[in-house]
């Protein structure tokens, strides 16, 4: 079965996505993904991952939760699919076995 | 915690926000709206204004074209639209399988509709036609009545709608604004006849000028319709007259003889039959040239600014300004009078204004050309609304009839729902459904209405037709009407049943949301019953009143009375002979000449009185009526003081009797013989001295009598002997005694045509010609009633649906409830009590709503009834009593019903 290619940008947003767990949408993933890995995206760049992830069946979402902080407006709230969360499992079983095979003093001996 | 977060809420630029509102897609747009919000604010809290406002911006670009990815629509990702062909099919074969699976209830619903369409398209054809007067002329918009208002010394006001003849001459040649103007006078009725006397018509003679048929837009079928009118003693005839004549349309160039005027008229045009919505109307036009050459016209109204004798209409240029155009005349005729004579306000009334808004202008200059043809605007009101509630109380019999049945749709909405159908395509799928059922009523309706359109036309007096040659306005209200029935009917159902969750529906629990649903149920049939009872109210109310009209105490005996006209010199010479030849006949009882008869609505003649005790200059505005010695004893007036006029004519033509009312303007209190002046006579609101004033004494005092409509009160009044300065006799009135009166009319013609060959004996019954003042009233109470019955019928039917339901919803009720021994009648009043609380309710809502309304139709009347509170006991009880019948047909089968029956068939 052929893979759908997950970029490395969207395997972090889907991990923000899991990480917040049904709190995740444009603010909280944005502000978390800053919060935990330092980087600083545009605004834009996480809609359109968003809207990507959710193409490929790694997230669904759904509008909900208006408040009065954001002009009664709803906000599109992620979960992560079974899919998604395949992927992410996968991926991390991938690094896992990688990281198996990796000679014991490779990267001690960069490290130096 | 928000609420108190919120005050310092920091909002972005608003052009930036516009900029983002406007450039990002739709479908994403509120929730990228929400978080930039949300990030500006975190911003603003962290660094301040200019680096949030400059971050904002920056992710705003971010989310902009091109750099935006779209979210794709739901129905993008292969979902088929609810208005597939496929679909749209299968709705409509299930639409019709349903309405054959429930026959009654399709039968009540497809009955209901197509009388609520039925008398909605009469009632908007009817008022299409009213809206839509005088609209047929090209330039309807340009075109405007001069009329006048003038106050006289006594401060009564006059509107009149004729102006002086040099006012339209005036108009055309010295106002840049005016584009062409054309006078209209009425001369009073003639006969007419083919030049050899034959075929011989009294018709009403309207003088036009020229350029009548260059303002107006009446077709001519034969004839020039610039030069039609130019030439004196031409005249231009209807199709109908023409036919009438001379037995042909192709008319040009006969001859047409009166008896008016010497010269005969030669016909230069022929035109079709006026059309009914045509304010003006005429039969027979002579052209203005005619009476250029009469003496009173040379000497007196041809060089006249301030009389009231032409009805004049101007064809404004477009834009012009109507009230400077009034402005101008006005300054125009004070320029021409003598210094002490004050001019008149003038207006230019506009021609689509004149059907409605003509109430109080005096417009005898016209008489017979738009007697009767006034419309009045409140009607339309009113007819607009019965027609858009009888067709909402049938749409609501559907709201609640297929809510009702929503239980036997759960099954099919619950497999559809599992089956993969959204809310959308159920929704769609009911709203087809009421469209299917509407269209059925429409096809119905129309041809209900075809067949429904001779009586109507009959009675309304209009020439009404729907079909496709009717107006595109007239088809696009139907449309319009169809659609919006079927949406309004199909809309709530469809929201209420496409709502339904599926896992309920298939375990067969219905009654979700049941209370509200049956409480909406129960408001609208208390609606229903509400519009039913004010409109039974209105029926009744209208009803009294006008019989009140026709049978209250005139003051006279208006049975038995024939009018006869005096229509020429030679009869009115020999009155005596004719007077004392009818008096002899067997039928007669009394005969009695006068100038005026009551219920005349020809212009009344009014006089000015003045008393000695009063300074001079203060007068008293009456009406008169010249009568002779007999005219107490025929009309069986009552004479309350003094005497009556003598048989000696030289002595009596000083003497005078007033009615009540003017006895009490003047203070008088016993006829004395007092002396009375009258210096001044007029009509039209035109009062100018007499020759020789005129001076009378008071004889007698006779009762009130009502000499006009009952809308208006009893003025004061002056009965002059016939022989005197103001009017002469028009009239012979005869009492007869009651049998055989057709012979006894033949033998009064015989007589009179026995002293004047060539009269043509016009003659009327008086309670007739008084029932003529109530013939629109008549007409719109013959309108309420129909609608009256269409509407408790709708709501009856839908009551009888909804009571046919529950009896079979709870058929096993009342079949547990038999077996252990309820009795036929406890299961009656069970079922029927849930419909009887909603129309009670409708009773107590209507009440002050009726009060309210005909307690203004009332004022209209000068003598009226009062509203009285069994009026209102009377059509609650009605309402009730239809309801109850409707109900207990239904509750009365199913409580005869055998409960094996129904407990069997679980």
């Amino acid at each position: 079965m052929r893979r759908t290619y997950l970029g490395e940008f969207e395997e972090v947003v889907l991990l923000m996505v899991a990480i917040l767990d049904g709190e995740g949408y444009g603010v909280t993933i944005s502000q978390t993904l800053e919060e935990h890995t330092g980087r600083s995206v545009t605004f834009g760049t996480i809609h359109n991952t968003l809207i990507r992830l959710e193409e490929k069946g790694f997230v669904k979402s759904e509008l909900g939760g208006a408040s009065a902080e954001r002009g009664g407006r709803r906000k599109r709230i992620f979960k992560v699919t079974a899919l998604g969360s395949r992927a992410l499992h996968d991926i991390q079983q991938l690094r896992k076995d990688l990281w198996q095979m990796i000679p014991s003093n490779t990267l001690k001996l960069s490290g130096i | 915690m928000r609420a108190t977060k919120q005050p310092d809420r920091q909002s972005p630029p608003g052009w930036m926000q516009q900029l983002l509102t406007l450039l990002h897609p739709k479908n994403t747009l509120e929730e990228v709206e929400g978080d930039l919000d949300e990030l500006y604010d975190h911003w603003y809290q962290k660094s301040g204004k200019w680096p949030a406002n400059l971050k904002y911006l920056f992710n705003v670009m971010s989310v902009l074209p091109p750099f935006v990815r779209r979210r794709k629509q739901a129905n993008q990702f292969g979902k088929s639209s609810i208005l597939n062909i496929a679909m749209i099919r299968d709705y409509i074969k299930i639409a019709f399988r349903n309405l054959a699976k429930y026959k009654a209830n399709s039968a009540i619903n497809i009955i209901g509709l197509t009388f609520g369409m039925t008398c909605f398209f009469l009632i908007s054809l009817y008022l299409f036609d009213e809206l839509t007067f005088d609209a047929f002329h090209e330039n309807v918009d340009r075109i405007y009545r001069i009329t006048q208002k003038r106050t006289s010394e006594n401060g009564k006001q006059t509107h009149v709608s004729s102006v002086g003849y040099q006012i339209g001459k005036y108009a055309t040649t010295e106002l840049p604004e005016v584009e062409n103007a054309v006078r209209v006078t009425a001369l009073g009725r003639m006969n007419v006849s083919d030049s050899t006397g034959r075929n011989v018509f009294l018709r009403e003679i309207t003088i036009a000028d020229e350029h009548f048929f260059t303002v107006f837009d009446y077709h001519l079928t034969a004839g020039n319709r610039a030069t039609a009118l130019q030439q004196p003693y031409t005249t231009v005839i209807s199709r109908q007259m023409a036919l009438n004549l001379f037995g042909t349309t192709d008319a040009i160039g006969k001859i047409v003889d009166t008896d008016g005027f010497d010269t005969p008229f030669r016909v230069t045009g022929v035109c079709e039959d006026v059309p009914a919505n045509s304010s003006f109307q005429f039969d027979i036009l002579f052209s203005e040239t005619t009476i250029h050459s009469e003496k009173w016209f040379t000497e007196d109204s041809g060089s006249d600014w301030s009389s009231n004798n032409f009805v004049t209409y101007l064809l404004l240029k477009d834009h012009a300004q109507s009230q400077s155009v009034a402005t101008k005349i006005k300054n125009a005729v004070a320029g021409h009078l003598p210094k002490d004579q004050k001019a008149g306000i003038f207006f230019l009334q506009p021609l689509r204004d004149i059907h409605f808004y003509s109430e109080d202008i005096d417009n005898s200059a016209e008489r017979n050309n738009s007697v009767g043809r006034m419309g009045d605007i409140t009607y339309v009101y009113v007819f607009a609304i019965i027609g858009i509630f009888v067709l909402l109380i049938a749409c609501i019999n559907y709201i609640n009839l297929t809510t009702a049945r929503a239980s036997r749709r759960a099954k099919e909405i619950g497999v559809r729902k599992v089956a993969g159908a959204n809310r959308g395509s159920l929704t769609f799928q009911f709203l087809m459904e009421s469209l299917v059922i509407t269209f059925i009523a429409l096809v119905i309706a129309l041809l209900a209405v075809q067949l429904a359109l001779p009586g109507f036309n009959a009675f309304t007096e209009k020439a009404l037709a729907m079909n496709f040659s009717s107006d595109y306005r007239i088809w696009l209200i139907v449309v319009l009407a169809t659609l919006l029935t079927g949406l309004l009917s199909g809309s709530y159902p469809a929201f209420l049943l496409s709502k339904f969750q599926p896992l309920l529906l298939i375990k067969g629990v219905t009654s979700t949301p049941g209370t509200n649903k049956t409480q909406l149920r129960q408001g609208l049939v208390v609606f229903q019953f509400t519009l039913s009872v004010v409109m039974i109210v209105a029926t009744l109310v209208v009803y009294l009143q006008l019989r009140f009209v026709r049978t209250k105490n005139l003051g006279f005996n208006k049975e038995q009375l024939v009018i006869v006209d005096i229509n020429s010199g030679k009869v009115r010479d020999n009155f005596q002979t004719i007077k004392s030849e009818y008096s002899k006949l067997a039928g007669v009882n009394q005969v009695s000449v006068s100038s005026r008869v009551p219920g005349e609505w020809k212009n009344l003649a009014q006089v000015e009185v003045h008393v000695p005790a009063a300074p001079a200059g203060v007068n008293s505005n009456m009406t008169f009526i010249g009568a002779d010695e007999d005219f107490l004893k025929t009309f069986d007036i009552k004479l309350l003081a003094g005497r009556n006029f003598g048989n000696n004519a030289p002595a009596d033509s000083s003497s005078v009797l007033i009615n009540e009312s003017a006895a009490k303007e003047l203070g008088i209190h016993s006829p004395g013989e007092q002396w009375i002046n009258i210096p001044r006579r007029g009509g039209n609101g035109n009062m100018y001295p007499l020759d020789v004033p005129l001076k009378v004494q008071i004889v007698g005092i006779v009762k009130d009598f009502n000499f006009r409509s009952l809308r208006e009160t009893i003025s004061p009044l002056v009965i002059g002997y016939r022989v005197n300065p103001i009017q002469q006799i028009d009239y012979f009135t005869i009492r007869l005694s009651g049998k055989d009166s057709p012979e006894t009319i033949g033998q009064m013609k015989y007589i009179l045509q026995k002293i004047d060959p060539e009269d043509l004996f016009e003659y009327h019954f008086l309670d007739q010609q008084l029932a003529l003042f109530y013939r629109e009233d008549a007409r719109r109470q013959t309108i309420f009633i129909s609608m009256v019955l269409a509407t408790v019928f709708i709501a009856c039917l839908g009551l009888f649906g909804l009571s046919a339901f529950t009896a079979e919803q709870r058929a096993k009720e009342i079949g547990v409830r038999k077996v252990l021994g309820a009795s036929v009648g406890s299961i009656v009043s069970l079922l029927s009590k849930d419909f009887l609380k909603p129309v009670l309710i409708g009773i107590l809502l209507a009440t002050p709503l009726a009060w309210y309304a005909m307690d203004r139709w009332l004022q209209d009347f000068a003598y009226k009834i009062d509203v009285e509170w069994w009026m209102f006991a009377l059509a609650g009880f009605l309402a009730i009593s239809v309801a109850l019948l409707t109900v207990c047909f239904q509750s009365i089968k199913a409580a005869l019903m055998n409960p094996v029956k129904t407990l069997r068939s679980e």
